[in-house]
């Protein structure tokens, strides 16, 4: 495998710095829903949850921006439909994880409970809506919804990579190494 | 008694300087009374912060329930057993000494959104009426002031006197609901219920014949 064509350095880091926050909020939200019952330390789990998840949109974003912007392209070392369902997941796992953190924003936006979404250097983030306890909690269930479909979209592409690396031995997983 | 009577009339004295007008006329009263040996006032004794607890619980909706307490306040009990209606009660907490356990939400019930200690640093009560219910219960009706507004309060009151043999000393556990919303405090409603237990535990002397 020539060093040629790997994804560019930029992408790379991208790819595995927000593989890292999505894994780390799927499961974060996971644990702090349903097995965190003291409700001091659920205050700041959510109080995290929601700062992180402002920081994992707009590294979606970015990426987005990058990948329309031609810095994520990369010739197909795969079979055509191979390569073309790969993309479709790439496609969804973007979708899904903004989806996932725009309603979730717009949950705390229109939740009846005026909590800051605290940024870093004393920065809050506004309220996109406005208050709607109705609407806040539909949000909520989109969020949760969401969050377990983008978690089985997640699994499905470890899978499809562990498989192309390991059955296949096609090189895809090295292609995205950092090392 | 805790102390002599030139002691508990300083006590009064200090007493009337510092608080509202309503129970400022009732303890004048209660202190203007004959001092017969069978109706002595009630003397009106500052609470034992050590022996004190002001706590609440508020639930939520997919939020866990959420307790909490106050660790800054001062009061003043005045307690007859023959005569309850004369007993009398007032609290001044500090709100910004609230305690959920997380400094954080600490800050956030300190903010605007729902104590606004800012504006309105202390929540009192001052009683206006006690009623004996049985020879363990009672009732006492008051003004809560919160977030600067004062509505009428009332808490059912558990009388105890410790195991320790001390017939004077008596044991009070205050519950009671408030309803946050009558205060202006609507932050967060209907996920945080408008319903807030408060149980507030306290010992006192009660007064002689």
């Amino acid at each position: 495998m020539n060093a040629a064509a790997r994804w560019p350095l930029s992408t790379r880091l991208l790819h595995w710095l927000s593989a890292g926050m999505i894994l780390f909020m799927l499961a974060l939200g996971f644990v702090m829903v349903n097995f965190v019952t003291e409700p001091q330390r659920r205050f700041d789990l959510y109080q995290w949850h929601k700062s992180i998840g402002l920081f994992v949109l707009a590294l979606m974003l970015v990426r987005v921006v990058w990948r329309l912007a031609g810095h994520a392209t990369l010739r197909a070392t795969i079979p055509h439909r191979h390569d073309r369902a790969a993309r479709g997941m790439h496609v969804l796992l973007y979708v899904l994880t903004l989806a996932l953190a725009l309603v979730g924003y717009a949950s705390v936006s229109t939740s009846p409970l005026p909590l800051p979404v605290v940024l870093p250097f004393g920065f809050q983030a506004p309220n996109l809506l406005a208050p709607d306890y109705a609407l806040s909690e539909e949000f909520l269930r989109a969020h949760h919804i969401i969050a377990v479909i983008l978690g089985l979209c997640v699994a499905g592409h470890i899978a499809a990579a562990l498989k192309r690396h390991l059955v296949d031995r096609d090189g895809t997983l090295r292609r995205i190494s950092l090392f | 008694m805790l102390s002599g009577e030139t002691g508990e009339r300083g006590k009064l004295v200090k007493l009337k300087q510092g608080m509202s007008g309503v129970l400022c006329a009732a303890l004048s009263m209660l202190a203007s009374f004959p001092e017969t040996h069978s109706r002595a006032a009630p003397s009106a004794a500052s609470i034992d912060p050590a022996r004190t607890s002001i706590e609440f619980v508020v639930e939520g909706v997919g939020w866990p329930r959420t307790k909490g307490h106050f660790s800054s306040f001062s009061g003043k009990i005045a307690v007859d057993l023959q005569r309850p209606e004369a007993s009398s009660v007032i609290f001044r907490v500090t709100a910004k000494s609230v305690d959920v356990g997380s400094p954080s939400l600490d800050d956030y019930l300190r903010g605007d959104a729902f104590f606004d200690v800012a504006h309105f640093p202390d929540i009192t009560f001052a009683s206006s009426k006690v009623e004996k219910v049985d020879d363990h219960h009672a009732r006492v009706m008051g003004d809560l002031t919160l977030r600067g507004v004062t509505r009428s309060f009332a808490v059912d009151v558990e009388v105890e006197t410790p195991e320790d043999g001390n017939k004077d000393s008596l044991r009070f556990r205050a519950t009671g609901t408030l309803h946050r919303l009558e205060f202006g405090m609507n932050a967060g409603f209907p996920v945080i219920s408008n319903d807030v237990g408060l149980i507030i535990a306290t010992e006192a002397e009660a007064a002689t014949p």
